[in-house]
C-alpha cells in the first residue's frame, strides 16, 4: 500500500535479461519507495543496475518481477500504450547525452511531449515559455542543438521535462557529458527545481553530485546495498 | 591502366564481400537495362536497320494530293504526266500490289507481289541475287509473263533451286518465266512480298485509265545533293505549272514526298519512341535507386574514405575509385539484363505483333551488345557520380574520431531530390499507361457495327480466265455448298471485310444535287458485297433491304448506303429510292434501296466513313481486273471452326481444284489484328509503368527504411517522451507521403507537359484526361504510403532503452 505522500514504492522488483540461453539478473528483490518532493540519487559503479532501475522507474521497461506504483497507480504490467501515456504525463526526462532532436529547434524541442499530450497550441505556447524561461534558455527558441553548448543544450533537456510538469523528474548522469562549471549550473537548476517541491530521481556516480540529493540509493551487483541520507 | 585494375579488383572483393547489397542493386539495374536492351532491339530491326535500297535517305514514296489536300496513290493518267516532267520525277517507278494463286505444290497457294515497273530496281537500287532484272521489253503489252522471286518463295516454295532460273512456274493457270531472285530481306510495300512481275501499265490501260482510278503506288530517288525541302518546291512549281495549262485537271494539286523509311515505318515509329522513352524513364528510376543504395552505403563508408584521403588520395583519386565500383556494378547489372531481354524478347517474337513489322527477326546482335555495353557505361556513372563525390566530400579529423557516426537526420538532399524524381518519373509512366488502358477500354466498348463471334473468314479468286459474266456463278456455287455444311448459319461475300480495310475511296454523283466544283468531289467508301451480307454479318438494315440474288447485272442498278452517308447527304430525308452513281468508268446511276448502320471498317479507333455498298455483280466491268476477282467470304457457324475450315477447303475444291483458300482468321482475330498496335503499345507501356512503380515504392521503401535505422535514437527519445506507436507511424509515414506527395505533383506536372506526345496514339480520351490525372496520382500515394508502412511499423517498435543506448 502507499500512501497519499508517495510517489514510487516498488517492492520485490526484479529484472532478467535473456540472451543465448543465459539469464542476467540485472535487478534483484529491490525494494524501493520514493516520496512526494523528495531529491534521490541512484549511485553504484558501472553495472551495478542503476540505468536498468531508472528504465524501470520511467517506464521505458517493464520488471520481470514484484510490484511497481506510480503516483498511487500500479504501473508495473500496463501495456505499451498505456505506458507512453503516463511516461507523457507523470515523467520528465533528463538524458546524459541531453537527447534533444537535432531537427527541431529549441522551442520545438520543448513543445514535443506536449504535443503528444494532445495539448491545444496556445497552451503548448505559455508552457514551453515558462519552461525556457525558468531554464533561463527564453532567448535561444529558434535555435537548432547544434548550434548550443552542451550545458545550454542540457538546459533545454531539463526544460523539455519541466514542460509537462511531470510528477516526477528522472535524470540519468545529467552531468556526464559536461564540464565541471556546465555540471554545477546543471545541478544547482535541479536542486532549486527540488527546493520548489519537484520530486527528482538521478543516477549519478559522482559522490559530489550525490550529495545533493536528500537521500542516496547505492546500488551493487543489482541490488540495494545501502542508503544514505544527506544532512544539509 | 594498372590502377584501373586495382580499382576493378577492390570493388569485385567489395561487392562479394556485401552479397546482399551488390544483388539488390545489380538486380534494379538488371531491370532498367534490360527493358532498354529489350525495347532498343526491336527498334534496331524496325526503325535503325539499314533497307535494302541503296540511299535510302533520297528514295521517296511520291503520292497525288487530292483535292481536299489528302495524299493519296496514282491514277494512271497523273502517273504518265508527271513522270513526263522534267524534274525529280522524271525516273519515276510505279508499283502496284498483287495476290495470285501460285500452283505446282500439294495445294495452291494465294501469293502477295507487286506489279512493278521495269525502271523499279534500278530506281531503289536492288539487283537480284540471282539472274537478272527485267529487260524494258517485258514491261511493254503483249510480252511474255516473266517473274523474279523473292528470297524466301524461292527457298521456301522452290528449295532454292538454281536451275529454276529460266524454267516456268504457274501463277492463276498462266506460266511466268523466272528470270531472278531477289537478296533475303528486300520488299518494298511490305514484308509480305513475295515476287514481282512486270507492271505492263498499257495492257491495264484500257480499265484504268480514268483520273479517279487510283491504283499506283510510286518511288522516285531525288538527285544526289538535293533535299525534300527542294524537292518539294521543284514539284510545287510544276504543279502550278499544270494548273495554268489545264485547270480541270488534278495536276495542279500538287505532289506529296514521304521518305520510304517513314513509309516502312511510320505507323508504328511514334509508338516505338514513346515506349523507348518509357524504358528510359524506367532506367532512370532504377539509377535513382542505386544511387540511394550507394549514398546510404557511401555514409558506412565515410570512415574508409576520411583513411584514403589522410594516406594522401586526392579527392579525384577517390572518386575515381568509387565511379569504378559504380561501373562494375553497372556492367554486371548489364549481363544480367541481357538475360531479361532475352527473354522478353522471346516474349514478344511469341506474341507476333501484327502491326509491328519484322518483329520476328529481333534478336540480340552486335549492334545491342554495344548499345547494352554503351548502356552500361553511362549508367554506371549516373548512378554513380553523386554518391561518388558525396562520399568524396569528407571531413577527415571528423569521421576519424573514435566512435564517430555518420550524419543521421533526416533523409539528405540528394536522397530526397532521388527519391521525388523516380516518383514523378513512375507518376509520368503510369499516366501514360492510364491513359493508354483508358484508350483501349473506350476503343473496346465501340459497337464496331456487326457480331464477330463465331464467324470464319477466309479469301478466294475466281479462276483464271473466268469470263467475268460467270465469276458470280463461281462464288454462288461455292457459298451454296458453304451454307450446306452442318452448323453454318450464313455465309456472304463481299470485296473486303470489315477490319481488313482495302476498299478504294471513289467520288460519287448524287441526283438532284448540282456537281460540286472539282476541288471538292462527293467522296464515299466504294464496297461491292454479295447478298445476304448485312444479316451474316448481324449489321443492322435501318431502312429498306438487302442485295439479293435478283440483283444481277442485267438489273436495274442498286445501292445501300450507310447512315452517316445518308445523314452527310440526305439529312431529314428518306434515302430510300434515291440515286447516286460511282464516278468511274462505266459507273451507273443506282437506286438506293437500303439504308444500313454505320460500320468501322479499319478498326473499332478509327472513324467511321460515308459509304455506298454496291452488288459485286452490279461492279463496272472496268473495276474487275483490278479486283483480281479476289473475294472475302464470311461465315458464321456455330460449331468448331477448325473442323469448319477442313470442310471449306474440301467444297472449295470441289468447285475447283485450283482455287486457293488463303487469310483464313476468326473475325474475332481481324477485330483484334485491327487494335494490336495500340493493345501492344498498351501492354509494354502498363508493364514499364508497374515495373517503374514497383522500382520507386522499393526506391522508397530503402530509403525510409535507411531512414529508419539512421533516426533509431530521435524516435527512441519520442517513445520515452510519451509518443503513442501511432504518432511515430504518422510521423514516418507523413515523411514518406510528403516526399511522395510532392513527387506526384511533380509527375503530374511532367506528365501534363509529355503526354501530348503521346495525343496521336489515343483513342477517345484527352491527353489531360480529368480522371487519370486524378486516380493515377492518388494510386501512387497509396502504393508509396504502403512502402513507407513496413520501416513506420519497424519505428513505431523502436524499444526506447536500446534506442537511447544509441550513441
Amino acid at each position: 500500500m502507499t500512501d497519499a505522500g508517495t510517489m514510487i514504492r516498488m517492492e520485490n522488483i526484479t529484472k532478467v535479461f535473456y540472451t543465448d540461453e543465459v539469464e542476467t539478473h540485472a535487478l534483484s528483490g529491490i525494494h524501493m519507495e520514493i516520496r512526494k518532493g523528495e531529491y534521490v540519487s541512484i549511485a553504484g559503479p558501472s553495472g551495478s543496475g542503476k540505468s536498468t532501475l531508472l528504465a524501470l522507474i520511467g517506464l521505458l521497461d517493464s520488471p520481470s518481477d514484484g510490484s511497481y506504483v506510480l503516483n498511487s497507480q500500479p504501473v508495473a504490467s500496463l501495456n505499451i500504450s498505456e505506458r507512453s501515456r503516463i511516461r507523457n504525463r507523470e515523467i520528465g526526462f533528463i538524458f546524459q547525452s541531453f537527447n534533444l532532436i537535432g531537427d527541431l529547434n529549441v522551442y520545438e524541442n520543448v513543445e514535443l511531449p506536449l504535443t503528444y499530450r494532445g495539448m491545444p497550441a496556445a497552451e503548448r505556447k505559455t508552457r514551453v515559455q515558462q519552461a525556457l524561461e525558468r531554464v533561463g534558455m527564453n532567448h535561444r527558441t529558434k535555435h537548432y542543438p547544434s548550434q548550443l553548448s552542451g550545458g545550454q543544450q542540457q538546459r533545454v533537456a531539463v526544460a523539455r521535462a519541466l514542460a509537462g510538469s511531470p510528477a516526477i523528474l528522472l535524470a540519468d548522469e545529467p552531468t556526464g557529458n559536461l564540464d565541471s562549471r556546465n555540471a554545477e549550473a546543471v545541478m544547482d537548476l535541479l536542486r532549486d527545481l527540488h527546493r520548489e517541491g519537484a520530486t527528482i530521481c538521478m543516477v549519478t556516480h559522482d559522490p559530489r553530485f550525490a550529495r545533493h540529493a536528500d537521500r542516496t540509493i547505492h546500488l551493487f551487483d543489482g541490488r540495494v546495498v545501502e542508503e544514505t541520507v544527506e544532512v544539509n | 591502366m594498372d590502377r584501373v585494375f586495382q580499382d576493378l579488383r577492390y570493388g569485385w572483393r567489395l561487392l562479394r564481400k556485401n552479397p546482399g547489397f551488390a544483388a539488390v542493386a545489380a538486380l534494379t539495374l538488371a531491370l532498367g537495362i534490360g527493358a532498354n536492351t529489350a525495347m532498343f532491339s526491336v527498334i534496331n530491326v524496325v526503325l535503325l536497320r539499314p533497307l535494302p535500297f541503296k540511299d535510302p535517305d533520297h528514295l521517296m514514296f511520291v503520292y497525288q494530293t487530292m483535292a481536299n489536300g489528302n495524299p493519296n496513290v496514282f491514277s494512271t493518267p497523273a502517273y504518265l504526266e508527271w513522270k513526263q516532267q522534267q524534274g525529280p520525277l522524271a525516273d519515276m517507278a510505279a508499283l502496284s500490289p498483287v495476290q495470285l494463286n501460285l500452283s505446282g505444290g500439294a495445294l495452291p497457294e494465294r501469293v502477295t507481289g507487286a506489279r512493278v515497273s521495269q525502271n523499279l530496281f534500278p530506281v531503289v537500287g536492288a539487283e537480284p541475287l540471282l539472274g537478272r532484272n527485267f529487260a524494258v521489253d517485258e514491261d511493254r503489252p503483249g510480252s511474255g509473263r516473266t517473274i523474279i522471286l523473292s528470297h524466301a518463295l524461292w527457298k521456301t516454295r522452290f528449295d532454292s533451286r538454281a536451275d529454276l532460273l529460266g524454267s516456268p512456274i504457274t501463277l492463276n493457270g498462266a506460266p511466268y518465266t523466272v528470270v531472278g531472285v531477289m537478296p533475303p530481306g528486300f520488299h518494298v510495300l511490305n514484308d509480305n512480298e513475295l515476287f514481282w512481275v512486270p507492271l505492263q501499265l498499257e495492257t491495264v490501260n484500257a480499265q484504268t485509265s480514268a483520273r479517279n482510278i487510283h491504283w499506283l503506288y510510286a518511288l522516285a530517288r531525288l538527285p544526289q545533293g538535293a533535299d525534300q525541302a527542294q524537292a518539294d518546291a521543284v514539284l510545287k512549281a510544276i504543279a502550278a505549272r499544270l494548273k495554268a495549262q489545264d485547270p480541270t485537271g488534278d495536276g495542279g494539286f500538287g505532289i506529296f514526298l514521304q521518305s520510304i523509311r517513314e513509309f516502312l515505318t511510320g505507323n508504328v515509329k511514334p509508338a516505338l519512341l514513346l515506349l523507348m522513352g518509357s524504358v528510359g524513364f524506367v532506367l532512370l528510376i532504377a539509377c535513382s535507386n542505386v544511387a540511394n543504395l550507394l549514398l546510404a552505403r557511401g555514409t558506412a563508408r565515410q570512415r574508409e574514405m576520411s583513411i584514403r584521403t589522410a594516406m594522401g588520395a586526392m579527392r579525384i583519386r577517390v572518386v575515381r575509385q568509387l565511379l569504378t565500383e559504380s561501373l562494375l556494378l553497372a556492367l554486371i547489372g548489364g549481363v544480367l539484363g541481357l538475360g531479361l531481354a532475352y527473354g522478353a524478347i522471346a516474349v514478344l517474337r511469341a506474341l507476333r505483333p501484327p502491326s509491328i513489322p519484322q518483329i520476328a527477326s529481333v534478336a540480340i546482335d552486335g549492334q545491342v551488345l554495344g548499345y547494352t555495353l554503351l548502356l552500361c557505361m553511362v549508367v554506371g556513372v549516373v548512378f554513380g557520380i553523386v554518391p561518388a563525390l558525396e562520399a568524396s566530400r569528407t571531413d577527415v579529423n571528423e569521421a576519424l574520431k573514435e566512435g564517430a557516426r555518420g550524419a543521421s537526420r533526416g533523409f539528405g538532399k540528394h536522397r530526397m531530390v532521388l527519391v521525388v524524381t523516380e516518383t514523378a518519373l513512375a507518376s509520368i509512366l503510369l499516366i501514360g499507361a492510364g491513359l493508354s488502358l483508358k484508350s483501349l477500354w473506350v476503343a473496346a466498348k465501340v459497337d464496331p457495327g456487326f457480331d464477330p463471334s463465331g464467324v470464319l473468314t477466309f479469301r478466294m479468286a475466281a479462276p483464271t480466265g473466268l469470263p467475268v459474266e460467270q465469276i458470280p456463278l463461281f462464288y454462288q456455287q461455292v457459298l451454296d455448298k458453304v451454307r450446306a455444311l452442318p452448323g453454318v448459319q450464313s455465309a456472304v461475300l463481299a470485296r473486303n471485310l470489315p477490319m481488313s480495310g482495302g476498299d478504294p475511296s471513289m467520288p460519287i454523283a448524287i441526283e438532284g444535287t448540282p456537281p460540286p466544283p472539282s476541288q471538292t468531289p462527293v467522296v464515299s467508301r466504294f464496297r461491292s458485297i454479295g447478298p445476304g451480307y448485312f444479316h451474316g454479318l448481324q449489321t443492322a438494315m435501318l431502312r429498306g433491304r438487302e442485295f439479293d440474288e435478283n440483283d444481277s447485272k442485267a438489273a436495274p442498278s442498286v445501292a445501300i448506303v450507310s447512315q452517316s452517308l445518308a445523314h452527310l447527304y440526305w439529312p431529314n430525308e428518306d434515302p430510300i429510292g434515291k440515286r447516286l452513281k460511282p464516278e468511274m468508268p462505266g459507273g451507273q446511276w443506282c437506286t438506293v434501296v437500303g439504308l444500313a448502320a454505320d460500320v468501322r471498317h479499319w478498326a473499332a479507333d478509327v472513324d467511321i466513313e460515308p459509304t455506298v455498298y454496291y452488288p459485286y455483280t452490279q461492279v463496272p466491268d472496268s473495276y474487275l481486273p483490278l479486283l483480281e476477282g479476289s473475294m472475302s467470304i464470311a461465315v458464321r457457324s456455330s460449331g468448331s471452326q477448325a473442323g469448319l475450315l477442313s470442310e471449306i477447303r474440301s467444297v472449295v475444291a470441289e468447285v475447283n481444284k485450283g482455287v486457293p483458300v488463303s487469310d483464313v482468321k476468326t473475325m474475332d482475330e481481324m477485330v483484334e489484328d485491327s487494335g494490336s498496335l495500340r493493345r501492344f503499345d498498351m501492354w509494354l507501356i502498363g508493364t514499364f509503368a508497374v515495373l517503374a512503380l514497383a522500382l520507386a515504392g522499393i526506391g522508397i521503401y530503402g530509403v525510409m527504411a535507411y531512414s529508419v535505422s539512421q533516426r533509431t535514437r530521435e524516435i527512441g527519445i519520442r517513445i520515452a517522451l510519451g509518443a503513442q506507436q501511432e504518432s511515430v507511424l504518422r510521423l514516418i509515414v507523413g515523411q514518406g507521403a510528403k516526399l511522395a506527395g510532392t513527387g506526384v505533383v511533380v509527375g503530374l506536372l511532367g506528365a501534363f507537359a509529355l503526354t501530348r506526345v503521346m495525343a496521336s496514339l489515343l483513342y477517345g480520351v484527352s491527353p489531360t484526361d480529368c480522371w487519370t490525372f486524378v486516380i493515377v496520382p492518388l494510386l501512387v500515394l497509396f502504393f508509396i504510403v504502403l512502402a513507407c508502412y513496413v520501416p513506420a511499423r519497424r519505428a513505431a517498435r523502436v524499444d526506447p532503452i536500446i534506442a537511447l543506448r544509441y550513441e
